[in-house]
């Protein structure tokens, strides 16, 4: 009976798991749709508020006064200021990249500057990209920023809802992952360089509206992007490939009809995951860290509609097996970064955002 | 009584404008994939004409129905206050109608979220389903009435 009860005691820890490994603290809170974080050298934060206001979160207080001489931001639907990213020289050189919706509500599109930040203000302020055609939907702006090897840089567009036919033709931005310098030009290797139906920042086409980039430890581009009604999916980025929508596809339209009947192509990539029923992946981080041992190497996909983040155990390129964590908070997750100090941090995506950390219980 | 006799014009007309609806969308959608350089056989087409005749009954049956009631009966309404050919009103509302609610969806939603209603042509279409399904209620409350 003794070692019933003890097998029961066992299974009861196994099957709770990672729920008694970590404990989950608030940072701060008071904030307004935080979208993305940033660690600076010193541990201070900053974190971009989709209504269009850039935080500091010092000594692990939140500054009151937001960060001085942010670009016109366009606040609409789902537009907004996304995402930050520090150059990996932050500390001598102060630059960071932003990018946001750009724009009025008949004529918006996704901007990247750079910018110093200087004095708790952005200085030296250049556009370095904005998408184009402009459109007239609030929804679907991409935004995501990730730096590569070669410093070049990667922003997500989003295909701006309406316009999704054209996430399949070469000439615009819609439904692209681009591939520029720092200083907005073009890298000469791109794979569309030098085609006369094609612009020159074109990586990657045939995406939907991509919230989740980053480029892991072994080089690989991974990104997520929502699909409608299903079909949320996980990339193996490979410049100058089609990743297929609208023409494949596993999810449905909103209305209940196909966007396609069609999941898989020729001459288009498959994703390496996709969830059906949607997630709404927003947000993204491969955990380096040594804070969280079995956590290594895994990705960590922020999930909207789920409420929760999607741990990847990742192998040879695919996914082995998927976690559904930090349910418990019931909240939308809009962003999961790793912090300098091997912790996870959560970006809330409510009117009451807060920044949360997942550490080791002791 | 008439108002009862009138019910199963109604949902004929309901059936009518929603079938046209659903299957020019599947077809507007098919023509989209085509062009991105897929092959679609027949085989899928059938199948995917009749995924979206069933797919689509939660949120546009239910549009079309509420739309073209509240079109029929503002078209019942001018009919009686103005006069002129019952037909005409009925034909004006049930063309009109449809197209109108597409754009209230796109106005408040910011998005199309179904695709027929993304361009012009699709809205004339769309049009055209609500007038089929206008020239259906005529129709069968007329010979109700004779």
């Amino acid at each position: 009976m003794k070692t019933l009860g003890r097998i029961c005691l066992f299974l009861f820890f196994v099957s709770t798991g990672y729920a008694a490994e970590y404990k989950i603290e608030t940072v701060v809170d008071g904030l307004s749709y935080p979208w993305a974080i940033a660690f600076l050298p010193d541990g201070d934060m900053l974190v971009t508020e989709r209504p269009g206001r850039l935080r500091l979160i010092s000594g692990g207080k939140l500054r009151v006064q937001p960060i001085g001489n942010l670009p016109d931001v366009f606040v609409g639907g789902q537009g907004g200021l996304f995402d930050i990213l520090l150059d990996p020289g932050f500390a001598s050189n102060q630059r960071l990249f932003l990018s946001f919706a750009s724009g009025t509500s008949d004529a918006n599109a996704t901007r990247v500057i750079s910018a110093r930040l200087e004095d708790h203000m952005l200085v030296d302020i250049s556009t370095i990209f904005t998408a184009s055609p402009a459109k007239d939907t609030p929804h679907h702006f991409g935004g995501r920023l990730a730096l590569l090897p070669d410093q070049t840089l990667l922003v997500t567009v989003g295909e701006g809802f309406n316009f999704r036919k054209k996430a399949q033709s070469l000439d615009n931005h819609f439904g692209k992952l681009i591939r520029i310098n720092k200083d907005g030009t073009v890298p000469g290797d791109n794979p569309f360089v030098g085609r006369d139906d094609a612009l020159p920042e074109i990586w990657t086409y045939g995406h939907r509206n991509q919230q989740g980039l980053l480029v892991s430890a072994d080089g690989t581009v991974w990104l997520h992007e929502h699909g409608p009604r299903g079909g949320d999916e996980l990339n193996d980025i490979k410049p100058g490939k089609n990743y297929g929508w609208p023409a494949i596809t596993h999810g449905m339209d909103y209305s209940g009809a196909y966007v396609s009947p069609y999941t898989e192509a020729a001459g288009m990539e498959q994703p390496v995951t996709y969830w059906v029923p949607s997630i709404a992946p927003s947000g993204f981080c491969e955990y380096k860290g040594d804070t969280f041992p079995d956590w290594k190497g895994n990705l960590f996909v922020a999930a909207l509609a789920e409420k929760s983040v999607r741990r990847l155990v990742m192998g040879n390129g695919v996914v082995l097996s998927q976690e559904t964590m930090f349910t418990e908070l019931n909240q939308r997750i809009r962003e999961v970064r790793e912090g300098p100090d091997g912790h996870l941090y959560l970006l809330t995506d409510s009117d009451e955002g807060q920044v949360l950390r997942v550490s080791p219980p002791n | 009584m008439k108002f009862t006799k009138s019910i199963p014009a109604f949902i004929a007309a309901v059936v009518v404008a929603y079938l046209l609806l659903s299957v020019m969308g599947t077809q507007f959608v098919l023509a989209d994939v085509k062009s991105y350089g897929l092959t679609v056989s027949l085989a899928d087409r059938l199948a995917a004409t009749l995924h979206d005749i069933y797919g689509l009954v939660p949120a546009m049956l239910i549009l079309v129905s509420v739309t073209l009631f509240i079109a029929f009966v503002i078209a019942s309404i001018c009919n009686q206050i103005i006069g002129g050919h019952r037909r005409y009103w009925f034909r004006v509302a049930g063309f009109t109608s449809l197209p109108i609610t597409m754009m209230l969806v796109k106005f408040t939603m910011g998005v199309t979220p179904f695709a027929l209603a993304g361009t012009g042509f699709g809205l004339l279409l769309i049009a055209l389903s609500g007038l089929a399904g206008a020239w259906v209620y005529v129709r069968l409350t007329q010979v109700q009435e004779n």
